[in-house]
């Protein structure tokens, strides 16, 4: 059998494809009939139990026989309306309440975005564990932030004039980076960077994690400050004002390997923070921070993959926060990989963006799943969430919310990676649009075969023009190194 | 015609009306589930031929009603095996409701919805799992688990408490009523259920949550203890299910064969692990990965003669592939045949010039013939070409060390700690050289680094701060 078989989860047919108007026409005859029954039944019954039957003018006897007759033809003729009835509405085969039975043929956009690789050459195999978008030099273009994992470096990829990019290094002995956040911790006008450091990629139980900020001294000189060290690996670091102090605080997701941990961390003083453990499992990939529930107060999400698969809303009740699960898989394998913060349906709530992709289990390399996919989970208020299947793609990492193709919706892209179990198959999708209709129904366009093994993936208006541009990073820890790509700019 | 004879006549009509009307419904009703039972077929095109002939097979029987529900139920196997899952989920739906007695089909839909996180409809279709005949414990322990997830915890509780009353040794049950008290943070009620079951399961199950639990309650050192025995534990092995376990049978998927394979190994049951590789070779005997996990598990069950022809296999369909020279070579080397696993090796480096795996093999090599400087070189290569793994830092480190190069050795090493922060051998090792240099701060430096790494073995801890008592003249820190 062909590799290619793992497509079939992007090229199988609509299931939604029974005609609605039969089956609304099925249902409605069904109810007709019940409908004619009951109200017969009704019209029996208050003929036998009306109080006022003796006042009748027909006798309680002719009564019972009118009664007995038309017991025998109705109930006859309701049985036989009932048999000639269709019964598939009642009985028919329940589809799933979510959207993820709804799936789409895959069309081959390869074209529609022109890729360009920039910054630094490919010497080893990059490790591009994350990218940010952000103005960090505050000159009016889009840089990027990004993580080099395996030269435990802090990179910035500033754009030195329009589409020219020059790759500074600005921070190193940064033990495994695996993501970098900007946000001003000093309330000094310029952007920190907040890096989550894992110490060492592979499974690892250790207490080898830490939290560092690089402090921008305003001209994108930067000095380190550990503010969290010997503690679960850390993957996550976002910045809030949680306790409405006027001080950043920090929301850490903290994968770890056995036991991981999700806590914010209280600053009390410059550079000085308390911790507040708020859940104590492992496998936290992402932390999310906004206000979720609309009382204008920061809360948390994160996600929990390993064997627990969950997502998490910490709500923020002044300064402290209460747990709630908001959503969770009982596969163990369901292999979370990543949420986003947007608002895809545009009703000013926060709504969650989901992949999961992680392909790492007992074989002997990792491949793709038949659940493997994105999905978001929309807020619908009060720290309540509904799930919906956006589409499948097998290896699927770093969801994110892009009007693509300007047509006035959001759409939904994201990368894939590890998804070549037998290394033969060189259709192997890396990177999937899911254009929105504009009723989300999310239909999959195919973006990109190569670079394969994407991790990361952001967007942001880096031509200046109001076009969105992508940003997409490759992570290679398996031979052969072939199709590779270090960062690399999409656009049209 | 008498009144009684009338009335009898009526009741006659009317219940042979009634009895006709409901026959006539009941078959009307089942030709029409059945009629709308079957998916739309997917794009099979990229599956073997097989898959398509048996889902054809099924389609027609259902149509021509031949057997149809042992054929729909044929079916969605076939599409649940294969990763077709709006597929299979629509074929149980009319399984429930044609054959409500066999509990399986309710329960795969469950597993499907509930896995993509639809816990409410899963947990509708758990409740229509019938408990007769047969009492399907995994599939209450799904409904307990799909409990917990939407934050039913009282229902939860019930589910396992009532699973346990008939099942008292069931370990998923204790995990879950363990999971429902942490929910409520009754640590001492999660404690005692977490002991029991780790040593009910010897850890397999509950080792991460104990942990926790323990840092909780302030007991640091027990969590200390449990942290120390391992550098990632990641024990978790998901219920036996044979429900779904049975449904693999029908997988024309390698891929999953090769998943289901790791599992079964791991549970360990090495018989149902190479039935499912075997399988899957069936399916994709070109495919080197498979080859390579076949031979791994031959040798583990030290089957050495067939795990080298697999090995050999793997090394012929993939020879860049450096994890296949390298088993190999160790196959050999283990087996006695110290010339073999040499000429593999060279072999090997031939095709994976940029092998670390083989690089540092081949210093081994070179070491073990009294060739220092050649085998510090491949050291060296080798972490040139992984600089993220401490192995080879640290073999390169000793080995400096043993030719007497000890500050050299020692740097090594130092730098080893920046690939794998906390290595206990490389922190003990540190400690001890400072020892002997004399060099109080950098001893108390690296006693404080052990300290940190639960993972340091007592017997290790103890033989440095002895060392650093007789040094120094005083308690190590």
């Amino acid at each position: 059998m062909s590799s290619g078989a793992f497509f079939r989860t992007l090229s199988a047919t609509c299931n939604a494809s029974r005609p609605p108007k039969q089956r609304f026409s099925r249902l409605f005859v069904h109810r007709l009939a019940i409908a004619r029954v009951a109200d017969f039944y009704t019209w029996l019954a208050c003929g036998f139990e009306s109080p006022h039957r003796s006042s009748h003018p027909m006798s309680f006897r002719s009564s019972t026989r009118r009664h007995l007759w038309c017991t025998t033809l109705l109930v006859s003729s309701a049985a036989i309306v009932l048999a000639g009835c269709d019964p598939a509405s009642s009985s028919k085969p329940r589809t799933s309440s979510g959207t993820r039975t709804v799936r789409h043929q895959a069309v081959d956009r390869t074209g529609y975005l022109r890729p360009e690789a920039v910054g630094a050459a490919i010497a080893a195999p990059p490790w591009i564990a994350h990218l940010t978008p952000v103005d960090l030099d505050r000159d009016g273009r889009l840089d990027l932030i990004g993580c080099e994992s395996q030269e435990n470096r802090i990179f910035w990829l500033r754009q030195a004039s329009p589409g020219r990019y020059e790759e500074v290094t600005v921070g190193t002995d940064l033990l495994a980076p695996v993501h970098v956040e900007a946000a001003d911790m000093d309330a000094d006008g310029d952007l920190d960077l907040l890096v989550s450091l894992m110490g060492y990629v592979f499974p690892n139980n250790d207490k080898i994690g830490s939290v560092v900020i690089l402090e921008n001294d305003g001209s994108q000189h930067f000095a380190p400050h550990v503010v969290l060290d010997h503690t679960s690996r850390v993957t996550d670091v976002r910045a809030g004002d949680f306790n409405e102090d006027g001080r950043m605080d920090l929301a850490v997701g903290q994968f770890g390997y056995d036991q991981g941990e999700i806590r914010w961390l209280e600053q009390t003083s410059p550079w000085q923070f308390k911790e507040h453990v708020l859940l104590e499992l492992s496998g936290a990939i992402n932390v999310l921070v906004a206000d979720f529930n609309g009382d204008r107060r920061l809360d948390i999400v994160a996600l929990i993959s390993q064997q627990w698969e969950e997502i998490y809303f910490f709500e923020n009740t002044g300064g402290a926060f209460r747990s709630k699960r908001i959503w969770g898989s009982t596969n163990e394998d369901y292999g979370s990989s990543g949420i986003y913060l947007t608002d895809l349906n545009n009703d000013t709530r926060p709504d969650i963006l989901y992949t999961n992709g992680d392909g790492f289990g007992p074989a002997a390399l990792p491949g793709p799943r038949p659940w493997h996919g994105v999905q978001w989970l929309e807020n619908t208020g009060g720290g309540f969430f509904r799930y919906h299947r956006i589409g499948d793609l097998p290896g699927a990492y770093s969801p994110v919310s892009v009007d693509l193709d300007q047509d006035g919706h959001l759409d939904v892209v994201a990368v894939s990676a590890y998804s070549d179990w037998d290394k033969k198959n060189p259709r192997v999708v890396s990177m999937m649009w899911f254009r929105n209709d504009g009723r989300f129904n999310f239909e999959p366009q195919i973006l990109a075969y190569a670079p394969k093994d994407l991790i990361t993936l952001a967007v942001g208006d880096f031509d200046g023009d109001g076009s969105p541009v992508l940003a997409t990073g490759g992570f290679y820890i398996f031979a052969p190194h072939i199709n590779m790509g270090r960062i690399t700019l999409w656009r049209r | 015609m008498g009144k009684k004879t009338l009335l009898a006549g009526i009741l006659v009509c009317l219940a042979a009306a009634i009895a006709v009307g409901t026959i006539a419904w009941r078959a009307r009703q089942r030709a029409a589930i059945l009629a709308a039972a079957l998916p739309d077929r997917p794009d099979l095109s990229a599956w073997a031929p097989e898959l398509a002939a048996r889902i054809t097979s099924c389609e027609t029987r259902v149509r021509e009603r031949t057997d149809p529900i042992s054929a729909l139920g044929e079916l969605s196997r076939l599409y649940h095996a294969n990763g077709f899952l709006p597929e299979a989920s629509h074929c149980y739906g009319a399984l429930t409701v044609l054959d409500p007695a066999n509990g399986r089909w309710a329960y795969r839909d469950a597993i499907i919805l509930s896995g993509f996180g639809e816990n409410e409809p899963a947990i509708e279709r758990l409740r229509q799992v019938p408990t007769r005949p047969v009492d399907y414990v995994p599939a209450r322990l799904r409904l307990g688990e799909t409990l917990l997830k939407v934050g039913n915890i009282d229902d939860a509780i019930g589910v396992y408490r009532a699973i346990l009353e008939t099942h008292p040794k069931e370990s998923y049950a204790l995990l879950g009523l363990a999971r429902c008290d942490i929910e409520r943070e009754r640590w001492q009620d999660a404690r005692e259920k977490l002991e029991r079951l780790v040593d009910q399961t010897n850890y397999m199950l509950g080792y991460d949550l104990i942990v926790s639990v323990y840092e909780r309650l302030g007991e640091t050192a027990r969590a200390a203890a449990i942290r120390g025995q391992m550098r990632a534990w990641g024990a978790f092995r998901d219920m036996l299910d044979p429900w779904m376990e049975e449904l693999l049978e029908d997988s024309y998927d390698p891929y999953q064969l090769s998943l289901a394979s790791g599992a079964a190994a791991r549970r360990p049951d090495h018989a149902l692990a190479l039935r499912r590789l075997e399988r899957a070779i069936t399916l994709a005997p070109e495919t080197a990965a498979l080859r390579f996990q076949l031979a791994s598990l031959l040798l583990e069950r030290k089957e050495y003669v067939k795990a080298r022809e697999q090995f050999e296999r793997c090394t012929q369909l993939a020879p860049k592939f450096a994890d296949g020279w390298a088993h190999l070579s160790g196959l050999l080397a283990t087996v006695g045949d110290r010339a073999g696993a040499d000429r593999i090796l060279e072999e090997g480096l031939r095709n994976c010039p940029d092998s670390p795996g083989l690089h540092m093999m081949n210093g081994h090599r070179l070491k073990r013939i009294g060739r220092l400087e050649e085998a510090i070189a491949e050291y060296r290569r080798s972490i040139e070409l992984r600089p993220t793994e401490a192995d080879a830092y640290i073999e390169l480190g000793t080995t400096l060390i043993g030719a007497g190069r000890s500050a050299e050795g020692i740097s090594v090493l130092e730098s080893a700690l920046v690939a794998e922060p906390q290595h206990p051998f490389i922190v003990c090792t540190l400690a001890l050289h400072a020892i002997e240099q004399r060099d109080e701060a950098a001893a108390r430096k690296w006693i404080e680094q052990a300290r940190l790494q639960p993972r340091v073995k007592p017997v290790d801890m103890k033989q440095v701060t002895e060392a650093y008592s007789a040094t120094f003249g005083r308690r190590a820190p």
